[in-house]
């Protein structure tokens, strides 16, 4: 199995034993609210996406000791994805025929951009959400990606920021309005 | 459009709330007198969000990876068992 982005950080096995450790208390508990096994799944990845976000995992086996928040985390997401859920049902009732899933304007110029700027720049991509995103040292991501040491690190960060930047500027011109 | 090295780390660290409040000060005045540095700052911005997207993207589908290993891998199928019993009904 191949992972891209945790290897920097957190090792394959940790997440495998993160998601043995937490998901089946996760997904017990969304049953248990008539959710699916997918919905479960969903809603379990997501709050992981998230407490990674803010926090970065430097020590992985963190989210073990914070089940508390983890799960509260959790639960708060289940509730608002199954009121929106709730919404939906019955707008479908009330309006039979088919119930299309919305993405504004906006959301979709958005996933273009990024789907281009993955394709397109997917190195400097990769160095920025390791700073940015995982919260890697400098330190960790010259050796990950085959800097000389923390000052060629730095450059590399410098550079590649006015990179992709440059792409977004110039990409978001078409669709400007969408993106304010 | 070349950036400096200097504002654009005080853009970073202005975004990462690194800064004391006379400094913060300081960058919200700046961006009030010069529109150069308030179009960096905007663009910056907007790239971190870009950053922060493509990081969960790639975790998303990470996760996802592990899932499927977890559900297929005959290694994890006590794993598997245990959580499709929550689902039966």
């Amino acid at each position: 199995m191949e992972t891209s982005t945790e290897i920097i950080l957190v090792a394959e096995d940790k997440w495998i034993s993160i998601y043995k450790n937490t998901f089946p208390a996760a997904a017990k508990w969304i049953a248990s609210k008539g959710g699916n096994l997918e919905e479960a799944k969903d809603i379990f990845q997501e709050t992981i996406i998230d407490i990674y976000e803010k926090n970065g995992w430097s020590e992985p086996g963190e989210i073990q000791n914070e089940k508390a928040f983890f799960f509260a985390v959790l639960k708060n997401k289940w509730y608002r994805y199954f009121s929106k859920k709730q919404l939906k049902t019955s707008l479908e009732e009330y309006d039979s025929g088919a119930f299309i899933e919305e993405h504004s304007p906006r959301q979709v110029a958005e996933s273009r951009l990024l789907s281009f700027l993955t394709k397109s720049g997917e190195k400097c991509m990769q160095l920025l959400s390791a700073f940015y995103f995982q919260k890697a040292s400098l330190k960790t991501i010259a050796g990950t990606f085959g800097f000389s040491g923390v000052r060629s690190a730095t450059v590399q960060k410098h550079k590649c920021l006015q990179k992709v930047q440059l792409s977004i500027r110039e990409k978001s011109l078409s669709y400007e309005d969408f993106l304010d | 459009m070349k950036t400096s090295w200097i504002d654009q780390q005080l853009i970073e660290d202005y975004l990462a709330e690194r800064l004391s409040d006379s400094e913060k000060e300081a960058l919200q005045n700046r961006m009030a007198n010069d529109p150069a540095f308030a179009e960096q700052f905007k663009w910056q911005k907007r790239t971190m969000h870009f950053v922060r997207q493509y990081g969960r993207q790639e975790l998303k589908k990470d996760l996802e990876k592990i899932h499927q290993h977890l559900f297929t891998d005959p290694v994890h199928r006590s794993f598997k068992q245990r959580i499709l019993q929550f689902f039966h009904t």
